[in-house]
């Protein structure tokens, strides 16, 4: 039954085609980020939301894909597309393209006041959005992952909708944005300076692993039990507080100003 | 159109699956205890369970129970007793009384936990962790209606129901375990705890006042009486079933509050030395 | 257009979840949560003693929950009212409402129980924009407002159902009150309560009256059992236009909300 409402609510989100961090995992990571925001930055960036929170943009990105003018940002939540083109017609290897956004917005933002407000309003929802789709194990080497079914309960689930949603979903029960995020945002001062530490280039190469461990973990049968839940739970533990972290640190840094 | 669109919202609204609404509800209960916990004994109860909340972990012993290392906890979620309201312990149940009975032993699996973490320095972390995850679990069935087992009505706790055009029948002792509650309020884990955390000092000492054992007893109770609030087979429909559900709502709901309460005065105790001792018996 | 309004609003829930006719539960929850995180400490303190110290969200749908046995509260399905000719029906009970709330020590402690908790909820669907139109229109239509449309992802839904409970949810499917609240009542400036919670309960009719208008003329209307192909089509921008319309609507009604509770129980 518990399957069958996900897979209700998963059609309802996104017409069937979800496949980033769901609505509870995005704005999760943006309550962690929100926590952090020092006060001025967070006045600065609310006055383009409207008086609203980063919180309810979290996957607006989600929703604004598929239509122009919204349609060239389709395949900015991932490394690399469906394609799998990593290299260009020299042979040159491409950036992944969820970073190159990243880092392409950071640059246009740095002078932010000079910018229209709409254009900083769509940044503040790229930027919460992206910076937590490149946590997502599934994510990195997108390619690779999405045509990926693992067995879970029974039946036949593709791998990235179990990341995106799922184990999040089945184990922390009631869980609410603003709930999980109190839950999962317990890292002391150093060691949030820590893992917010870096650059987005960095970051990714640190997803890069993490999707490589979590789909090692997989038994050859690609039977999704208990264990594999538990485990997956720890990587979870940890990309989430480390995505709002540096999601704030990003955020601080254009808008503290 | 319409009827179908309903349909989707009545099975949406109807159909939380059991198990996760439990987990919820379980969860709503811990997150109660954890705003109710002394700072000292939050302190050492988190350092056991690697930084995590008892919130985390309120449903692992459910999700546990199925494997050969914690086999031994399956009988620690119900309490039996007598149509008096006097607990049975299930140790003493006689061979002639049914299963559901001689598997009642939460008040047991609660007193080895408790006692184990009353000398918990001779316990592996491990040990420590699994213990207070026993603590915070039982403490929840223990304010679960469904989880009391009174020996003459054994045949009421099959009870179903049959909730308007649908051919399946519902189980009565799960609409305890979440239906009741979720069906009136569409809280998430922290708004269970903005709006039940919010009793007078007076009235929480009235609450966790006297033994484990005392607070079974109370709400043996409180919880007999919902059998007199069905009969077998009863047949609601759309329109009656609110009425039918505003009778319980409000008990069970109330309910999980106290149990946070309770479970909070029970590891204070336990991880605070400053803190009154609680005891199961 | 200020000349007669006519607010219709469905006070009745239809089902377990609360979830068709009106605003649904969640959203009478949010509303009420942002009215309790504008109240005064002493507006709180007061009217927090009067329902057993429960918070008010604790009755958000209670109207639509007891519909069955408090016979007071049982009106039909819809009911109506003018303004300026208050006759019998939502405006007129909930403008009583208001006055009996300002002298709420004067009531009987049943009487005020349910004073709050019709305000509480009856004021969150005075701002629901599907039911509130003017008088001089065809109203046959939206009386029974339920034309179809058909749904971004292909379903067809009465638009009507749209707009009482979908938005929201569909867009944030993993949120709760707070979480709502939290994000639509986040920093919004003095300024903008005080300009929103200006003048009073007419004033806000009239003001919910635009959005109204503006939802229903926005879309082409197609009679309940017209062949799909030929409905009209909701994209995912006006999804997320009529989400900010929404927001808008339900932000106000917890603010102005929380201005007749402030003044009623903040002495």
């Amino acid at each position: 039954m518990k399957r069958f409402i996900l897979t209700m609510l998963l059609c309802i989100v996104a017409g069937g085609n979800s496949w980033a961090w769901d609505n509870r995992g995005h704005a999760t990571i943006a309550r962690i980020a929100e926590r952090h925001l020092t006060p001025r930055a967070k006045a600065n960036i609310e006055k383009y939301l409207n008086g609203q929170s980063i919180v309810y943009y979290a996957s607006w990105m989600d929703f604004n894909r598929k239509d122009a003018p919204f349609d060239v940002t389709n395949d900015w939540h991932v490394d690399y597309w469906r394609d799998d083109q990593r290299k260009d017609a020299e042979g040159n290897p491409l950036p992944p393209i969820s970073v190159s956004q990243i880092k392409r917005i950071v640059a246009e933002m740095s002078d932010f006041r000079t910018l229209s407000d709409s254009l900083v309003n769509v940044n503040i929802k790229y930027l919460v959005h992206l910076v937590g789709d490149m946590h997502c194990p599934v994510h990195i080497d997108f390619p690779t992952y999405r045509p990926v079914k693992v067995k879970y309960k029974g039946k036949s689930v593709k791998y990235h909708k179990l990341w995106d949603g799922i184990i999040v979903a089945d184990t922390r029960y009631g869980a609410s944005p603003l709930s999980l995020a109190e839950e999962l945002d317990r890292a002391t001062e150093k060691e949030r300076e820590e893992l917010s530490s870096g650059t987005p280039d960095y970051w990714y190469a640190e997803s890069v692993a993490f999707a490589g461990t979590a789909y090692s973990l997989l038994p050859e049968s690609k039977e999704v039990d208990r264990e594999y839940i538990t485990k997956a739970n720890d990587i979870i533990n940890h990309i989430f507080p480390a995505a709002g972290y540096r999601l704030a640190k990003i955020l601080n840094t254009i808008f503290d100003k | 159109m319409k009827k179908i669109l309903l349909s989707i919202i009545a099975v949406l609204a109807l159909t939380p699956a059991v198990k996760a609404w439990n987990g919820a509800l379980h969860t709503a209960v811990a997150a109660i205890a954890d705003a109710n916990l002394t700072a000292e004994a939050r302190k050492s109860i988190e350092a056991a369970l690697d930084n995590h909340s008892i919130a985390y972990y309120a449903y692992w012993m459910e999700e546990v129970s199925d494997t050969e290392q914690y086999r031994h906890t399956e009988n620690w979620h119900n309490v039996a007793l007598t149509p008096k309201g006097k607990i049975i312990a299930a140790k003493k149940a006689d061979k002639s009384d049914a299963g559901v009975v001689r598997r009642a032993d939460a008040l047991e699996g609660l007193s080895l936990a408790v006692a184990a973490l009353q000398n918990r320095a001779s316990l592996s972390k491990q040990e420590v962790a699994d213990n207070i995850r026993f603590v915070v679990h039982i403490m929840g069935d223990l304010h679960c209606p469904s989880h009391y087992v009174f020996t003459d009505l054994l045949e009421e706790r099959k009870i179903k129901y049959r909730y308007d055009k649908e051919s399946k029948t519902r189980s009565y002792m799960k609409f305890w375990e979440g239906d009741v509650v979720h069906h009136t309020f569409g809280w998430k884990v922290n708004e269970f705890v903005h709006q039940l955390n919010r009793l007078s000092p007076e009235k929480v000492a009235e609450l966790t006042k006297g033994s484990v054992c005392d607070w079974v007893t109370a709400n043996a109770k409180v919880y007999r009486p919902i059998y007199s609030y069905i009969e077998p087979n009863q047949h609601l429909t759309a329109k009656t079933y609110r009425p039918w559900l505003n009778k319980s709502f409000e008990m069970a709901t109330d309910q999980i509050g106290v149990a946070g309460y309770r479970l909070a005065a029970l590891l204070n105790g336990l991880f605070d030395e400053s803190a009154p001792k609680k005891s199961v018996k | 257009m200020k000349s007669r309004v006519i607010i219709l609003s469905a006070l009745l829930s239809l089902f377990i979840g609360g979830n068709a006719w009106g605003w649904g539960r969640d959203v009478h929850a949010t509303i009420t949560y942002i009215a309790e995180r504008h109240l005064t400490p002493e507006a709180k303190a007061n009217i927090e003693a009067c329902i057993d110290g429960r918070s008010i969200v604790y009755y958000a749908s209670w109207m639509d929950n007891f519909r069955e046995e408090s016979k007071q509260w049982r009106h039909s399905a819809y009911y109506y009212v003018e303004t300026g000719k208050p006759a019998g029906t939502a405006y007129p009970e909930l403008s009583t409402t208001i006055k009996k709330l300002g002298n709420y020590k004067a009531l009987s402690e049943k009487e005020l129980k349910e004073r709050i908790y019709h305000l509480a909820h009856a004021l969150g669907d005075f701002h629901c924009p599907g039911h509130t139109y003017s008088q001089n229109e065809d109203r046959s239509w939206k009386l029974n407002s339920h034309y179809d449309v058909v749904f971004v992802d292909g379903k067809v839904m009465s638009y009507h159902k749209i707009w009482d409970t979908n938005l929201m949810r569909y867009l944030h499917p993993s949120f709760g009150y707070m979480d709502f609240a939290h994000s639509l009542d986040c920093n919004i400036s003095q300024e903008y309560i005080d300009r929103v919670t200006a003048g009073g309960l007419y004033e806000w009719l009239c003001d919910t009256y635009q959005c109204s208008k503006y939802i229903y003329d926005v879309m082409k209307k197609m009679p309940k059992g017209t062949p799909k192909e030929e409905l009209s089509r909701m994209t995912l921008d006006q999804v997320q236009e009529f989400n900010t319309l929404a927001d808008e609507q339900i932000l106000k009604a917890g603010l102005r909300m929380a201005k007749v509770i402030n003044e009623a129980f903040g002495k």
